[in-house]
């Protein structure tokens, strides 16, 4: 060993001795501290160490979490370190407990976004107090204004379009990025009360799986992350989860160590490949094709779990050949019953009728086969005779499906995915022979235009080996954990006089807020707001980027729709002139496909813009009035309930709201009162709502704080109650919940129908499997047949050859170019929220990258880091070119929710965009098949979007 | 030549970092806001193979070859490392320019930043190849920029290890920048000082594992000292000899270890699956790891089959810690329960 100076000598050699010249004197630090106030707690600088110690202190600690967010993550627990006043730094607060010692806990929870959540409420977007627009709407001039000012103008807005056009004449741009508590709950009662619509906008993003209501009766199936841990086989199919469920994606990995295998399929080796056993990489948009050959294989190599499937889905089930039609009660029987199915009996050679059909005699509806019930999976020469007195044959949909799968032998199906023939069989036998597989399906699942096809034939190979409803196995996408007091504190009048508890004045109003429904707005479907009268018409119609198979074209499916009644709720032409346009908890410029065109229509007609906005964002940048409102930490919230932590988190108020934000509740109850006193003063009582109820403008306020009981500074009373009227929370206090850390364990499940995570009787001792209630106890699911429904015969399933689940090529949305361009959630961000965050940006590049396969690039002379204009029939915007041998050639990737504003040009990618209409959710009035917003809707689509690339100079 | 009684040491399992980049974060909010740090960050993850932090790093010499002697080393630019962009917030939303104006960088456009290359990796479709590599001061057992510093100011702490920056003693002179073959350690062009990771010793102080580690949510990071044979960092890189240390012949015994990443399988020329040969090249991580990776990976794959076929094994018990708290070697210290010294008036 050299001596210590030999050894320095020898590491500088070649290194700039100019270094050497920078050497300053150190300043003591001791003058900071050299204060004769200062506090008897506080001690002398005693060395560099201090310095470093003093940044790792604080006044108090906040429990909170990001209620105010549509991050899907479910929740973290977060103490918030406040210094001073505010909140200088955010740390887990890793409360969890393990749900019992088979499986990891849940710690610590949270995300690069979360702990950078104090710098985007102190961020430069943040909006301060209230601002009205003085240049054009989008030039981003702004004057500030008093919170009386801005609230007389917007009273005195809507008496005038309340008392001249009612309810109609203005509506409420909805995203999904409020919380679980008086936030929601307050624009729900403002805008309820005063007979204004709201946008529902589940199926605008296309985050609604239409496949998955059609199948499973649940648009959004799952349970608990922590049986994750318990697969044998995962498939991430379509997503990202360790980019998009970071405080879940440990269950992943730590299953891989338990001896699971990880499979992921995705286009491209995304960082949620890297982990896996497995990588699956399919060509953009032909999942369903893969899917399908695995069921293939499944079935010909008799992998397949019969019992199951005769038990637990419809294959058994008996359809016209004549029609494609299901058989069904009343096609035989005089006063027969129209959800009323039948399967073959091999013993009595005669039709029986299935007693899990819908309209099967309630108190007999059963998933349980008799002792003497021999139900043939696949009759041969079954027939029915009918009214008419006409024989007709019957084939199983099973017999179908095998018919069906014909086309999708593996090395046809290599052909369309471009996956190994090999590599599908093996998929398909490792899948079938596990003792439970799990399929987690990314949202963007519903996000090309066949996506229902893929969740149908996803869920297919779930239910062909039985595991649906299996622990540790089965498909899932995301479900909530339904908070029914919440709805109830929204939708309900008077929420205060129901009885904590008591279930017997719970359920009742439960119940009947249905038929409150029908009369008051409550939501209309965005996509079809847009589709209709936001500018979009002609692109998301254009046959040519559309299902080149369709006999007719998008438009007439559209008309049809509109003139069976079959569609719900179909925003008309007089909501697409609105007088005022009101827009909370989401930025639809960015979240609806070609959002910017709002701008020219809804927009440009409305005379007032109001946005109550965290910060500026695309939508704000369009708006007349901005009303700043509190961050989470400055208000009372729970967070959105996604099920896989099965906890509920409270966001407690920290701290004070930043400059003169104010909360949700406070906001809407002080304009709530202009609106009553305007009323009276000009002397207007009855005006109409959106579906044209009278009622009397000048009891507004009354009615909205619930008889005056909740006052704009008692939004905690909205807490109380949610705890107290949801089955999910019974027993936990606003006291526990602080006392825990602003963390507790869900005590139950949501009761509000079979839906969300109430399928499953919950056990707080045991991660949730959802679908027990079906699976063990038998009773029949949500759909038609009571069953696991592959098979759909609405007329214009049949028209379209999807009356099961088949592949189709995905369509040229965005007209004949050569490359794909997929989309999905970033890690950087959750939807536009953190896009902006200096930190987070120094860590990215800081501007919107588009990934392309280096190849694709070269074609194009196209460098990394050289600016791309990515353009097709719709325009163009411009982005970063990044290489990576990841993308599959022909793919490029844009992680979405970039602003607008971050990109050159002022264009985000969702301008391109065409959102092709898929003709099936034209489709409704069909059994469970309902044409309703967050159930069965018109959907979102951009991941099909064809695009080229060419150098961009400015 | 440890000149400390104990160690502490962190150990990082590559098979569950998801590069999310919290433990960066945490890390940031932490140490770096100050003037003068913005450039900094402690805490790096970077997809390899790429570059890193600063930009090509493993060729910017520094620590000791076979024998001892001191390596040649670069003194990393702020500019390799990547600048703190400033962005327009203002003008941008403010500005009265519209969609012509928009949130731009100012000044020249960055080549360079410390996540720069992410999700980048090599290889050729579909055979492409990444993993994420988290990385902190390794608070080297043999620590070169101690060594170097004219000025006596790295510390390494007597009971535990941890090496510092003396702020009060350093002179700016940046031997310590040249020394270090990691490239671990930022100059504060404010200060006039080099600043680095601390390990948190704060934290430690206190019974807090550091904030990287306590905060990551993919539960990557053991922590605790590496004498304790109850622990984890004991048994992974002692007993199972899975947890190795990056570029052992760089000669200053870091006393970070890594869990080798298993790679998914790979694809021949037609697309089918090829058992024989490793989606992450051998040739590759014997570069990062040194050739007893390759050990570490069978008994990784070895142990994982165990635990499937049988249900029992010590090491991936320890890898999946049930129990998180487990993961810190007694430092599970909640911080919320600590009591800290108030620097301020304010209540």
């Amino acid at each position: 060993m050299q001596s210590i100076h030999a050894t320095r000598r020898a590491f500088l050699r070649g290194t700039a001795i100019g270094a050497l010249g920078l050497a300053l004197d150190l300043k003591t630090l001791r003058p900071v501290f050299a204060d004769a106030r200062l506090p008897p707690e506080a001690r002398e600088y005693t060395g560099y160490r201090d310095v470093y110690r003093r940044k790792w202190s604080w006044d108090r600690i906040g429990v909170g979490t990001h209620s105010c967010t549509n991050c899907a993550s479910g929740g973290c627990s977060w103490n918030l370190y406040v210094r001073d006043g505010i909140v200088w730094r955010e740390e887990q607060g890793a409360p969890y407990t393990q749900t019992n010692a088979s499986v990891p806990d849940y710690n610590p929870r949270g995300c690069q976004k979360g702990a950078s959540a104090s710098a985007l409420y102190r961020s430069p977007a943040r909006i301060r107090y209230p601002l009205k627009r003085v240049g054009a709407r989008g030039e981003n001039r702004w004057k500030r204004i008093s919170w009386d000012e801005a609230f007389d103008e917007i009273a005195a807005q809507l008496v005038d379009t309340l008392s001249t056009r009612g309810g109609v004449g203005g509506y409420c741009e909805n995203g999904n990025n409020s919380d679980f508590g008086p936030s929601w709950i307050a624009m729900v009662r403002f805008f309820n009360q005063l007979g204004m619509p709201i946008t529902e906008n589940f199926a605008s993003t296309g985050d609604l799986m239409t496949g998955a209501t059609l199948v499973l009766g649940n648009p959004v199936p799952g349970g608990s992350s922590d049986d994750w841990f318990r697969s044998d086989y995962f498939v991430n199919w379509f997503g990202n989860p360790m980019s998009t469920r970071i405080p879940d994606a440990h269950f992943i990995t730590e299953m891989r160590y338990r001896g699971g295998k990880y499979v992921s399929v995705t286009p491209d080796f995304n960082p949620s490949a890297i982990h896996t056993d497995l990588w699956i990489g399919v060509r953009p948009g032909t999942d369903a094709a893969l899917a399908l050959a695995a069921c293939r294989v499944i079935i010909d190599e008799d992998l397949h779990d019969v019992p199951y499937i005769i038990e637990q889905t419809d294959l058994p089930l008996l359809i016209r050949e004549d029609t494609r039609q299901f058989l069904r009660e009343s096609d035989v029987i005089e006063g027969g019953r129209r959800e009323c199915f039948a399967w073959w009996d091999g013993r009595k050679r005669a039709v029986v009728w299935s007693a899990s059909s819908a309209q099967f005699e309630q108190d007999k509806r059963t998933l349980k086969l008799g002792p003497d019930d021999q139900v043939e999976l696949e009759p041969r020469n079954a027939r029915v005779t009918l009214l008419s007195g006409e024989t007709v044959k019957l084939s199983s949909a099973f017999t179908l499906l095998r018919r069906n799968l014909e086309d999708y032998d593996a090395n046809s199906a290599a052909r369309i995915t471009g996956v190994h023939a090999n590599v599908i069989r093996r998929f398909a036998r490792e899948f079938a022979n596990a003792k439970a597989a799990k399929i987690y399906m990314g949202a963007a699942a519903g996000k090309i235009l066949h996506g229902e096809l893929v969740q149908r034939a996803t869920i297919l190979m779930c239910a062909l080996t039985g595991n649906n409803g299996r622990v540790g196995g089965g498909w899932e996408e995301m479900t909530f954990w339904e908070l029914d007091g919440k709805i109830l504190s929204a939708f309900h009048d008077f929420p205060s006089d129901l009885v904590p508890g008591d279930m017997n004045t719970i359920y009742p109003a439960l119940m009947g807020m249905g038929a409150q429904q029908a009369a008051s707005p409550a939501f209309i479907s965005g996509s079809l707001l847009m589709l209709l009268n936001g500018g979009t018409y002609a692109e998301q119609l254009n046959p040519a980027y559309n299902d080149p198979t369709l006999r007719r074209t998008p438009e007439e499916f559209l008309k049809e729709g509109i003139a069976k009644g079959e569609l719900h709720n179909v925003p008309g032409e007089e909501l697409g002139s609105p007088d005022v346009i009101f827009n909370m908890f989401g930025n639809p410029f960015r979240h609806r496909r070609m959002g910017e065109r709002l701008g020219r229509t809804l927009f440009a007609k409305a005379r007032l813009v109001v946005d109550l906005t965290l910060r500026m964002d695309d939508t704000a940048r369009h708006s007349d009035i901005l009303l700043p409102t509190a961050g989470p930490y400055e208000k009372l919230g729970f967070k959105y309930s996604v099920s896989y932590p099965p906890y509920l988190h409270l966001a407690d108020k920290a701290v004070e709201p930043l400059g003169e934000a104010k909360s949700d509740w406070e906001i809407l109850s002080l304009l709530m009162q202009r609106v009553e006193a305007e009323a009276r003063r000009r002397g207007v009582r009855t005006v109409k709502t959106y579906r044209g109820v009278e009622y009397d403008l000048s009891q507004a306020y009354w009615r909205f704080s619930d008889k005056g009981r909740i006052g704009p500074h008692e939004d905690e009373k909205f807490m109380r109650l949610i705890l107290a009227l949801s089955p999910a929370t019974q027993g936990i206090t606003m006291e526990e919940l602080r006392a825990n850390k602003g963390v507790m364990r869900y005590t139950g499940v949501s009761q509000m129908g079979k839906m969300w995570c109430g399928t499953s009787d919950y056990r707080p001792d045991e991660p949730l499997v959802p679908y027990q209630d079906y699976v063990v106890r038998k009773m029949p699911w949500p759909t038609s047949t009571g069953r696991q429904q592959f098979y759909v015969d609405h007329a214009i399933y049949v028209e379209v050859g999807e009356t099961l689940p088949v592949h189709k090529q995905p369509p040229r949305s965005g007209g004949d170019f050569p490359l794909v361009m997929t989309c999905g959630h970033t890690r950087w961000s959750v939807h536009t929220l953190w896009r902006d965050v200096d930190i987070l940006l120094r860590l990215q590049r800081g501007e919107p990258v588009i990934f392309v396969n280096p190849d694709d690039a070269a074609r194009r002379g196209l460098a990394d880091h050289d600016y791309a204009a990515v353009h097709n029939d719709l325009g163009e915007f411009v982005a970063r070119v990044k290489l990576t041998p990841g993308m599959q050639p022909g793919q490029v990737h844009i992680f979405h929710a970039w602003l607008a504003t971050q990109h050159v040009g002022g264009r985000a990618s969702d301008a391109i965009t065409p959102s092709p209409t898929r003709v099936t959710n034209f489709a409704g009035k069909h059994g469970h098949m309902v044409n309703e917003v967050g159930w069965f809707d018109l959907s979102g689509n951009d991941r099909d979007t064809r695009v080229d690339l060419r150098k961009y100079t400015a | 030549m440890n000149t400390s009684k104990r160690q502490l040491a962190m150990v990082m399992d590559l098979n569950k970092c998801i590069g999310c980049q919290t433990c960066t974060v945490a890390c940031k909010t932490l140490w770096t806001g100050d003037e003068g740090m913005e450039h900094m960050w402690f805490n790096t993850v970077n997809t390899l193979p790429g570059k890193g932090t600063p930009h090509g790093w493993e060729d910017m010499g520094g620590g000791f070859d076979a024998e001892g002697n001191a390596v040649v080393g670069h003194i990393p630019s702020r500019k390799e490392f990547g600048e703190a962009w400033k962005f327009d917030h203002e003008g941008s939303y403010y500005g009265g320019k519209g969609d012509a104006s928009h949130l731009a960088i100012a000044g020249e456009p960055p080549t360079w930043g410390p996540n720069w290359d992410e999700d980048q990796g090599e290889g050729e479709f579909p055979n492409t190849h990444y993993f994420y590599m988290p990385r902190i001061c390794n608070h080297c057992t043999h620590p070169a920029c101690k060594e170097a510093c004219p000025r006596d100011a790295i510390d390494k702490r007597e009971e535990d290890g941890i090496v510092t920056v003396n702020e009060d003693r350093c002179r700016g002179y940046r031997f310590c920048q040249a020394a270090c073959p990691y490239k671990k350690i930022y100059f504060n062009h404010q200060k006039k000082v080099s600043q680095k990771c601390l390990f948190c010793f704060p934290r430690i102080d206190n019974g807090v594992a550091p904030a990287c580690a306590r905060q990551c949510p993919g539960r990557v990071r053991f922590v605790g000292y590496r004498d304790d044979p109850e622990a984890p960092i004991w048994k992974l890189v002692e007993k199972w000899k899975v947890a190795l240390p990056l570029h052992p012949e760089y000669g200053t015994e870091p006393n970070v270890f890594y869990v080798p990443p298993i790679g998914p399988l790979s694809f021949d020329q037609d697309g089918d699956i090829d058992e024989s040969t490793p989606r992450i090249p051998d040739a590759y991580l014997i570069r990062l790891f040194g050739p007893s990776v390759l050990d570490a990976l069978a008994t990784l794959k070895a142990e994982r089959e165990k635990k499937r076929a049988t249900g029992e094994s010590e090491l991936m018990d320890l890898l999946i810690a049930y129990e998180w708290k487990d993961m810190f070697g007694g430092f599970d210290t909640d911080p919320s329960t600590v009591s800290v010294v108030k620097w301020t008036n304010a209540s």
